[in-house]
């Protein structure tokens, strides 16, 4: 089995999940990677995706596992060659367990770029943050793990992912409506407790 | 950045952003032409002429084919409001840079559509109203072959097969700079049709007296199809197309002639690509889209005669592809084409319910192939069963809609009696008002009105409502509205602008379709939708018969007396009928 990193940039950001699953069947196929069908009454490629993200956010830590015995660098080489030009494999790994990525997932790390720099302990230091959710206030404080700004314009944030979700878009709208203006915003890893996939799963 | 917000905010973004697999990387040319969709990405996307058209035009020197979709409302609205022109997919360039625009006419409801396209990519609407500096408006595909509603927006239609006269039109646009010139040199050519080349007069009694100008285009016809272009490859769409799959066309034209379809004599004469070129052609698009299922496209595959042979090649050469067989009639299924499909459920178009009528429409299946082909259906395991109905034929009588029903209650008795599995059984039944369509023997004929319909469908409701079976049917004023269009002349340009202007868009989707608008655009202009769903006499000028189908009119008349005669004509497999195709090609049967 293989676990691989991908991203999704240029304008890709804006396919579903389930049509992104749709490109990574069809990149597999044209490949000619072998991969491992069910054995329903309609098989289907034995591929599992990290939890989705929102359309329009753009990501370079994107995680699928397939059901294959190919090699990780080989896996490489030919899913580029033959995927859609904005979603590119950036590292594959193999592995002998089937992880459920889906649920593991439970933190990611995203760059903002703001338009001035503000302390980020006026967030961290706050035991509450409401913020409107289609119409309900709901406490984000608990979602917000670490704030750093490396220049003066990006701040790196990690946010709670998966499960207890903190989507990057309500967070960018609370930090313009409070601290900045975001002008634009992408996520960069994403963790299991707190290690990067690539460095936990074996 | 407006764009991505914009982008943040749509249904569906990844329909305006282009960069599919497969997407050829375009520069710039001397010609550029951008191939125009008027209904939404993921329709237009399974489109297989438009591929045609695009693979055509990229094979001439000098020539760059992009391609754009009309937006859904939201996008629409939101480059509106940010007066963002509308941009083709691939080099996002406004739509009004480019030499040409080509739109896809494929179903008459989408007429608003273009001119929505022209109107959010800043193009004036009417040719009239555009100088040197615009592009060429150029339309085709099936409803060119009456471009007389729309007329008015376009200069200039193809009516007929595109691929070949496509080329010779980008390069007399490579020749040309003057619009005035390149429209009189194209307008010698086979299939060209330039509307303001042609004059059209009308009497006291508001019919057509006559036309002068330009007054006879013959349909272009691509004689051998094994050898025309055909794309070895195509765009895999950012979000999933109503047919998300890769298709290739096993022929061209229809040999049954059933007296309702258009689609059958305008596609005449019937040519066939060979089982090879067609082994190459499945085996190179799944190769390069990695699609795990092939369509087998045609007017009716079943007719297709090497299809046994084109299976078992493409089984062997993509074993793990699923072949998909649309369009199969009752008489042509057969078990070698089921077992290998792991469908559920069965599709087909009885279309009328008793033998009487099905003569009458030249819809040559008999009661006895209808039962056979459920039978085996049924033994293969169908749990699931469509029905295809029209209703409002010529000479119709409650005894034919009765007949609808009993076909249903039959199907239901063969499922009890020879039920293979547990589950019990749907049939879902779908009735369609009979549209009388220009270029075929009922071209003349009338279109039921309100009433009747609402008859019918109270008589089929009442004797449909079973269990186990779901009935539907098409709002009225939609099929009123497509005969309107479809039989209509130069002076629906105005009703079309019309409606626009009040309106009127993405009209083949019923959540946007809006009579109302339609009838007071059609009152505006002192017209009716009678005015062309009426009964047409055989000696009137109709609106598009300066276009030279090859089909002759005799032939037409002579198939419509045969209808009222209830004289089956057959299929031109056991003996050429004489349509008029005979005099200029031999029909390779």
């Amino acid at each position: 089995m293989i676990i691989f990193r991908y991203s999704k940039l240029g304008g890709a950001e804006y396919i579903s999940h389930l049509d992104t699953l749709r490109h990574i069947g069809k990149t597999l196929i044209r490949a000619k990677i072998s991969v491992e069908y069910s054995q329903g009454f309609n098989p289907h490629m034995q591929i599992y995706l990290s939890p989705p993200v929102f359309v329009g956010l753009k990501s370079r830590s994107e995680y699928c596992l397939v059901e294959t015995d190919e090699k990780a660098q080989s896996f490489i080489e030919k899913f580029n060659r033959y995927s859609p030009k904005n979603i590119k494999c950036i590292t594959a790994f193999e592995t002998q367990k089937k992880h459920k990525i889906a649920g593991l997932i439970d933190s990611a790390e995203y760059i903002f770029f703001c338009e001035n720099k503000f302390d980020t302990n006026k967030i961290l230091s706050q035991n509450e943050i409401f913020v409107d959710l289609k119409g309900v206030s709901k406490d984000i404080r608990n979602k917000i793990i670490d704030l750093n700004f490396v220049t003066d314009n990006v701040l790196i944030a990690r946010l709670s992912f998966g499960n207890d979700l903190l989507r990057a878009d309500i967070f960018a709208k609370y930090l313009t409506d409070n601290f900045t203006k975001v002008l634009d915003y992408e996520k960069t890893e994403a963790f299991i407790s707190g290690k990067r996939p690539e460095d936990c799963l074996e | 950045m407006v764009l991505d917000e914009i982008l943040k905010t749509v249904e569906k973004p990844a329909r305006y952003i282009g960069g599919e697999y497969g997407e050829r990387d375009l520069v710039w040319n001397k010609f550029n032409c951008c191939i125009c969709f008027p209904d939404v990405y993921e329709v237009g996307m399974s489109n297989l002429g438009i591929r045609i058209v695009e693979e055509s035009l990229m094979q001439v020197d000098g020539v760059t084919v992009d391609r754009a979709f009309t937006p859904w409302e939201d996008f629409g609205n939101a480059l509106r409001e940010n007066k963002i022109p509308l941009y083709s997919l691939g080099l996002k360039k406004p739509l009004k840079d480019f030499d040409m625009l080509g739109f896809s006419l494929q179903f008459e409801l989408s007429y608003t559509e273009v001119l929505r396209m022209l109107d959010l990519a800043n193009i004036p609407l009417l040719s009239c109203d555009r100088d040197e500096s615009y592009p060429i408006i150029q339309g085709g595909g099936p409803c060119a072959f009456n471009p007389e509603p729309i007329a008015d927006f376009f200069d200039l239609f193809v009516i007929g097969d595109g691929e070949e006269v496509m080329q010779e039109i980008a390069k007399l646009k490579l020749k040309y700079d003057s619009k005035a010139e390149f429209l009189q040199a194209v307008s010698t050519l086979d299939g060209v049709y330039v509307p303001s080349l042609m004059q059209v007069n009308y009497g006291d009694n508001r019919l057509i007296s006559g036309v002068s100008g330009k007054t006879r285009v013959k349909k272009a016809v691509c004689r051998d199809l094994d050898s025309a272009v055909f794309p070895n490859s195509m765009t895999v769409g950012n979000i999933e197309a109503v047919f998300d799959r890769a298709v290739i066309e096993v022929m061209r034209g229809c040999p049954r002639g059933c007296r309702f379809c258009q689609a059958g004599f305008l596609y005449r004469p019937i040519r066939f690509r060979s089982v090879e070129t067609l082994k190459k052609q499945a085996i190179s698009l799944i190769e390069n889209t990695g699609f795990d299922e092939l369509s087998l496209n045609s007017l009716s595959t079943g007719d297709y005669p090497c299809l046994l042979e084109l299976l078992k090649e493409l089984k062997k050469s993509l074993p793990k592809t699923q072949i998909a067989l649309p369009s199969l009639r009752v008489d042509s299924f057969s078990e070698e084409f089921t077992t290998q499909s792991r469908k559920s459920s069965l599709t087909f178009a009885p279309e009328a319910g008793t033998q009487r009528l099905r003569d009458v429409i030249n819809k040559d299946v008999t009661e006895d192939e209808i039962e056979r082909c459920i039978l085996r259906a049924i033994e293969t395991g169908i749990t699931s069963i469509k029905l295809y109905f029209m209703m409002g034929l010529p000479t119709e009588t409650d005894e034919d809609l009765d007949g609808i029903v009993n076909v249903v209650y039959k199907i239901r008795e063969l499922y009890s009696k020879n039920r293979k599995m547990s589950k019990s059984l749907r049939i879902s039944v779908s009735c369609s008002t009979f549209i009388p369509k220009p270029f075929t023997p009922f071209q003349w004929e009338r279109q039921i009105t309100k009433d009747e319909f609402e008859q019918k469908i109270a008589r089929l409701k009442e004797k449909l409502f079973v269990k186990g079976v779901n009935f539907s049917w098409n709002n009225f004023e939609v099929s009123e509205l497509e005969a309107v269009l479809a039989r209509g002349d130069r002076r629906l340009s105005k009703v079309i602008l019309s409606a626009y202007r009040s309106g009127a868009h993405l009209d083949a989707w019923s959540e946007f379709f809006k009579p109302e608008i339609w009838d007071s655009a059609l009152k505006e202009h002192g017209l009716s939708a009678s005015d062309y769903t009426r009964e047409h006499k055989t000696d009137e000028i109709l609106a598009w018969d300066f276009v030279d189908n090859i089909v002759t009119k005799d032939y037409l008349l002579k198939e419509k007396e045969k209808a009222y005669s209830r004289t089956v004509t057959g299929s031109c497999f056991n003996g050429c009928k004489g349509c008029g195709l005979q005099k200029e090609y031999r029909c390779k049967l």
